[in-house]
């Protein structure tokens, strides 16, 4: 089930309607069993990898809790990382390692036969094994207390609004909210969540899926575009990626406020990032402070010297690549983006953690450059091969043809992306600069417009095949 | 907070309707609502509706896709067939089996009543690896949406004209058109040129269509599971209803054997398994594979309008050994 069905709308309203009419210990019960139908209505037979994990960790962390002998807690920990990473190694790495095993054997001259078994990635795999990781990290670090009913430990990981694409949430914050009674919530928290939903909808139906035919065009054949429209397709899959990712959170942090629950912001208008450092502690959030904590911090992140610390950088940034997917593109991609990191860290530059201070117009130029450089990048992502990405790049040397080759006229297609750009930013700017916005954006008669164009461009964007969520597939 | 929350519905409300209201008043210009997948399915749908509430019947109706469409002249084998007085062509584009068996019993034969079919088909149409589908195009359109989504999105273009309009408002280029779109209904059509191709498509034989010929339909080749339990059962669903089916096997270029994966081997092979298929449902086969000279190919496995009077003069002499 996907946010942007009509079933999913039914079943949130029957939810709803169930939950705030029962106690709380029936409303964790019922999140629990609504979690479990909305990921089994996609394919109910890998509900039964959420349960190995949850009741994996829900064990395991209370075995490390009951012993205080290090060597037996780092024992069970590692028990929780096998099954996890086990599960996710599987499913989701699998024929990619023996595929690039058979690869490169064939190099050096070598013929293998390799078994690969064709395995269907389950949706949303990377988010809860990740989630469910974090939690016995922290019981294992001491940070919380293990949870002793097998029903809010179900919730917190499988909580549907954000069970297949995030935001990863930590225990420490999302726990405590699901065994606290909720309050039903309030008509200021209702009219939020819904403007959060309609916000997130806009963001997925119109920016993003408005623009996958301008990107699928071109990356399904970048040699029938010259370098205008290959242009175009970088700016055009940035904000689609964007738009369907943000879309996708702010629907989900919606959705939760309706339950009383307050998930955490995932993006903070990246692409007004004044550099790459910035652009990673404004996009995917929760990930980027998971790799942060969990892999960077461990690894010594910058305690020990320079060189190791671009060493870490480097290590975190490619895994965080093969995160997103089972392929090389993905692998360059973090590459790419540690790369940048360690140039920006080299010139001794440095951020501070938490929301960014709006930029000022001296800041223009930098916020034009990482943006392109962070599209670069995204080339490697989108793209279906590296053969594909460098063909891609190579096209930038056709300075002579701008054919859009898909049926649309170069400049409907120029306007369309620049308004796309256009709105993405402005939304973005707002969003920014809300505080200073605040008496604008509470006066109703800029709140009406914002509304009526906003359900305007879902009339004019629904229908037709439904676009699933980009990040669904990682 | 109550009483601002109403006020910003009121305005949205408000806004919207003045939205609805301008499209209203300019709909007409805008050019024609999307209301099918393809607008040729549309025309032909508005084609036959015309045909039915003047009480015309069809004797034969030809189905397939576009290879149909574009290949087989209804009006010459009205002249030539002495058993049919009424023919009508119901080819649409990426009309494969899995389309065409929904298009022909939902939409055709309840409407044109035929006493018999010819369905038209390559191997193209069996394709199961194409990597889109085309029945996902046309159960994506409002009127092919199957289910409580499909109703409900067929009922929105009754109540709005955002969402009736939506595919033109979608191109910002439908302000440049306002002015100069002509609307269908100010076409003047008789009844006897209804479903009979008269402009063939501006295509020929380029490195882009054959690559598009080798990497979409084309690719990946092998006969679809859905794709022959379709054919199947639309053969078995006709059959039931008394309806006499004709299966024809459309001629193809040379460059489209070629770019079959392993070339005149793997199109035999799809005859052989269409032959026993057909053989099994008990319907006539006729095969007209090679049967068109390279020159009358528009592209690679469409006909142009001579050789669609060659082909349907060829049709008309197998009906005829046939006994129709």
């Amino acid at each position: 089930m996907v946010f942007n069905s009509f079933e999913f709308f039914v079943f949130l309203a029957l939810t709803l309607g169930v939950y705030w009419l029962v106690r709380h210990r029936t409303q964790n019960l019922l999140l629990l069993v609504a979690s479990y139908v909305f990921y089994g209505w996609w394919d109910y037979r890998f509900l039964s990898l959420i349960w190995i994990s949850t009741i994996a960790d829900f064990l395991i962390a209370q075995r490390i809790a009951a012993t205080s002998i290090q060597s037996h807690r780092k024992r069970w920990l590692f028990g929780s990382l096998a099954v996890n990473l086990g599960i996710l190694g599987f499913f989701k790495y699998f024929d990619f390692f023996v595929d690039s095993a058979a690869d490169l054997l064939e190099t050096i001259g070598l013929s293998a036969n390799t078994p690969t078994l064709s395995i269907v990635l389950p949706i949303g795999i990377s988010f809860y094994t990740f989630q469910t990781i974090s939690y016995t990290f922290d019981v294992f670090r001491r940070r919380i207390e293990p949870e002793r009913d097998i029903v809010t430990f179900g919730v917190y990981v499988a909580f549907f609004p954000q069970l297949v694409a995030g935001p990863i949430e930590r225990a420490q914050h999302l726990l405590p909210q699901i065994q606290a009674d909720r309050v039903r919530p309030s008509l200021m928290n209702v009219w939020s969540g819904s403007w959060l939903i309609l916000i997130g909808l806009f963001k997925k139906v119109v920016l993003a899926d408005g623009l996958a035919a301008v990107v699928q065009t071109r990356f399904d054949s970048p040699g029938q575009h010259g370098a205008v429209s290959l242009l175009i397709g970088v700016y055009a899959f940035s904000i689609q990626i964007y738009g369907d990712f943000s879309g996708y959170s702010s629907i989900a942090r919606g959705v939760a406020r309706l339950f009383g629950i307050e998930l955490m912001r995932n993006f903070e208008q990246p692409y007004l990032s004044t550099s790459i450092s910035q652009f990673w502690r404004t996009w995917h959030i929760s990930l980027s402070t998971w790799l942060w904590d969990y892999l960077y911090v461990p690894l010594g992140g910058s305690r020990s010297g320079r060189r190791r610390t671009y060493i870490n950088l480097a290590l975190v940034m490619l895994i965080g690549g093969l995160w997103h997917g089972a392929a090389w593109t993905f692998v360059v991609w973090g590459g790419l983006h540690g790369f940048y990191l360690i140039v920006h860290r080299a010139r001794g530059s440095y951020e501070v953690r938490g929301k960014p201070p709006a930029p000022r117009l001296t800041d223009l130029w930098r916020i034009v450059a990482t943006f392109h450089l962070v599209g670069f990048a995204w080339i490697f992502f989108r793209a279906s091969s590296l053969d594909a990405a460098f063909e891609y790049i190579g096209g930038f040397a056709r300075l002579t043809s701008t054919a859009a080759g898909d049926g649309g006229s170069v400049v409907t297609q120029t306007v369309g992306v620049v308004a796309v750009v256009a709105a993405s930013f402005a939304l973005d700017w707002v969003d920014r600069n809300r505080e200073a916005y605040r008496p604008l954006m509470w006066s109703p008669v800029p709140l009406g417009i914002a509304a009526a164009s906003m359900i305007t461009g879902l009339l004019i964007f629904s229908g037709g095949t439904l676009v699933p969520f980009i990040y669904f597939q990682f | 907070m109550r009483v601002r929350v109403l006020i910003v519905v009121l305005i949205t409300v408000t806004l919207l309707g003045v939205a609805e209201v301008t499209l209203h008043l300019v709909g007409e210009r805008l050019g024609e609502a999307r209301f099918w997948y393809a607008p040729d399915a549309q025309h032909l749908i508005e084609d036959m509706e015309r045909l039915e509430s003047a009480g015309i019947a069809s004797d034969v109706v030809f189905t397939g896709s576009s290879m149909v469409q574009f290949g087989i002249r209804s009006a010459i084998v009205e002249d030539r067939l002495g058993s049919v007085e009424v023919a009508h062509n119901a080819g649409i584009p990426k009309g494969y089996t899995t389309v065409t068996r929904r298009w022909l019993l939902e939409e055709v034969v309840p409407r044109l009543q035929p006493d018999r079919v010819v369905w038209g088909l390559s191997s193209l149409d069996f394709n199961g690896g194409r990597p889109t589908p085309a029945i996902i195009d046309y159960e994506a359109a409002r009127a092919g949406a199957l289910g409580v989504f499909g109703w409900m999105d067929r009922g929105l273009w009754s109540v709005s004209m955002i969402a009736r309009y939506r595919d033109i408002l979608r191109e910002p280029s439908f302000l440049f058109d306002l002015l100069e779109s002509q609307t269908r209904s100010e076409l003047t059509i008789g009844l006897d040129d209804l479903m009979d191709p008269v402009v063939w498509p501006d295509v020929g034989q380029t490195p882009h269509a054959f690559n598009a010929l080798r990497t979409s339909l084309l690719a990946d080749f092998h006969v679809g599971d859905r794709h022959a339990a379709d054919f199947r059962a639309t053969i078995e669903a006709l059959s039931a209803d008394g309806i006499e089916v004709v299966v024809a096997l459309l001629p193809v270029s040379v460059p489209y054997l070629e770019a079959h994966p392993d070339g005149d081997d793997g199109y035999a092979l799809f005859t052989d398994w269409l032959r026993r298929e057909v053989d099994s449902l008990g319907v006539p086969l006729l095969d007209f594979s090679r049967a068109i000279p390279e020159g009358e190919f528009l592209d690679y496995n469409h006909v142009g309008p001579d050789g669609a009077a060659l082909l349907t003069e060829m049709l008309v002499s197998d009906l005829e050994l046939l006994g129709w």
